[in-house]
């Protein structure tokens, strides 16, 4: 399947269709490769909506659950939270910004240490063995010529450079992606606490996609802060969510910690 | 986007959601949560089944906007809200009630698997969609659900040019088949 026949699906799917594409189409339908491809992607689009809607429902009931109280004006109440986030933003910021200077005002009480370098802490050996750097999977480094003329906050945390980085994401951190990677970039420059603060708001999401990678990394500061009998009951739900990627990582890591 | 703004009609509540269709949701239902639960006390008595129904109502509005089936013509957002959640709540009730008059008169119905060849590729792909990183998740969503454009996404998820995100979506509909058949 080509590009162009792709593109010709994802127009029809989304209704897209101009009077010349629709000959096409037609012309196209013909073929048994494209005709099954085409169903396949009805199918695919059919699920993805059922998701969604699911997803735009669970909001709405957190929204009523959360937010709208009977009595309460619902609009100062979103006032409230937006004040209440802003808050938590310029607090993290502080956080973030004293305890880096902190560090690198110990750093260069010592000369014997490279002034750009972090100070580097012996990790619990499970811990060790256990991490990886969460992959970038959100804007991944390519060839391309374009992506050389600057790197986004993601590629810098690709490529190692945590404190460049850290200052990138801090304007997005009210996305939910861009603090995901941040706390792995704050984790990355050995700021557990602030990891662990973040790793668990997203382990507590029902709905939120990154919840059971959080519950792992969670587990993982835990075990690296030498706090095993916290990191069992995660390890244990994510064992019983029979998650792709970690099952098996942490069925063994628990036999390892008992 | 405000309440007096939605309050004016469709046509601004078409135009605000050009610019974020994802808050617009929240703000609709925030803004007429209220009243379609005072305009809704006539019809029914049970308020899980009048805020159940109001939610459907908001997203049934909500996937009317992303395939561009409302026009505008001088309708306000309320009246085809409240429309749309009247008709949830009164098949919500017939439902209800056909069940009741079945249940009073046959047996409890015995479960019965679904065999059809579609349904078990659904269920596989809801399956395999869970298990898609959370990018790929939203980026799919964002296109096929939200119906953003390609230039959209690529501001709204901070990807460096459009060819970044075909790429992107291409490569999370290859991840998506590869984990539904390995």
């Amino acid at each position: 399947m080509n590009e162009k026949d792709i593109e010709l699906i994802d127009k029809a799917i989304r209704d897209e269709l101009l009077a010349s594409d629709k000959v096409l189409f037609e012309n196209r339908m013909k073929d048994a490769a494209f005709n099954a491809e085409w169903k396949n992607r009805q199918v695919i689009q059919s699920v993805i909506e059922e998701k969604s809607r699911a997803h735009l429902k669970s909001d709405l009931i957190d929204m009523e659950n959360k937010v709208v109280r009977p009595g309460a004006s619902p609009r100062s109440l979103w006032l409230w939270l937006s004040l209440l986030a802003f808050l938590i933003i310029a607090a993290l910021t502080f956080y973030y910004f004293t305890h880096s200077n902190s560090e690198t005002d110990t750093n260069t009480q010592q000369p014997a240490r490279d002034s750009d370098k972090k100070p580097v802490e012996v990790a619990n050996p499970l811990y060790a063995a256990y991490y990886q750097p969460y992959p970038n999977d959100y804007d991944p480094i390519t060839k391309s010529a374009d992506d050389k003329k600057s790197l986004s906050a993601y590629q810098l945390y690709e490529q190692g450079q945590y404190d460049e980085a850290i200052s990138a994401f801090i304007p997005k951190i009210k996305d939910d992606d861009a603090r995901w990677y941040f706390a792995h970039a704050v984790l990355a420059n050995n700021d557990d606490q602030m990891a662990k603060d973040i790793f668990l708001s997203f382990s507590k999401k029902s709905n939120s996609p990154y919840r059971q990678h959080a519950q792992w990394y969670l587990a993982l500061v835990h075990i690296k802060n030498n706090n095993a009998k916290l990191a069992e009951p995660l390890l244990t739900q994510l064992v019983e969510s029979n998650h792709r990627i970690y099952v098996s990582k942490a069925r063994e890591l628990l036999d390892e910690i008992n | 986007m405000n309440g007096m703004q939605i309050d004016a009609g469709l046509g601004a509540l078409i135009a605000a959601f050009e610019h974020n269709k994802e808050h617009v949701i929240r703000d609709v239902y925030a803004t007429y949560r209220d009243s379609f639960l005072k305009f809704s006390r006539g019809i029914c008595t049970d308020e899980t089944v009048c805020i159940d129904s109001f939610q459907d109502a908001v997203i049934a509005l909500y996937e009317n906007l992303v395939d561009n089936k409302i026009k505008d013509e001088g309708t306000s957002v309320k009246t085809y809200l409240f429309a749309i959640g009247k008709y949830k709540i009164l098949t919500e009730l017939k439902k209800r009630k056909r069940l009741k008059d079945i249940s009073e008169t046959l047996p409890p119905p015995i479960e019965v698997q679904s065999t059809d060849d579609i349904d078990k590729m659904k269920d596989l792909l809801h399956a395999a969609f869970d298990q898609l990183g959370p990018q790929c998740q939203s980026l799919l969503t964002k296109f096929y659900y939200h119906r953003y454009s390609i230039e959209a996404i690529m501001h709204d998820m901070d990807y460096k040019n459009e060819n970044t995100v075909k790429a992107n979506k291409s490569r999370c509909m290859s991840k998506l088949r590869a984990i539904f058949n390995p």
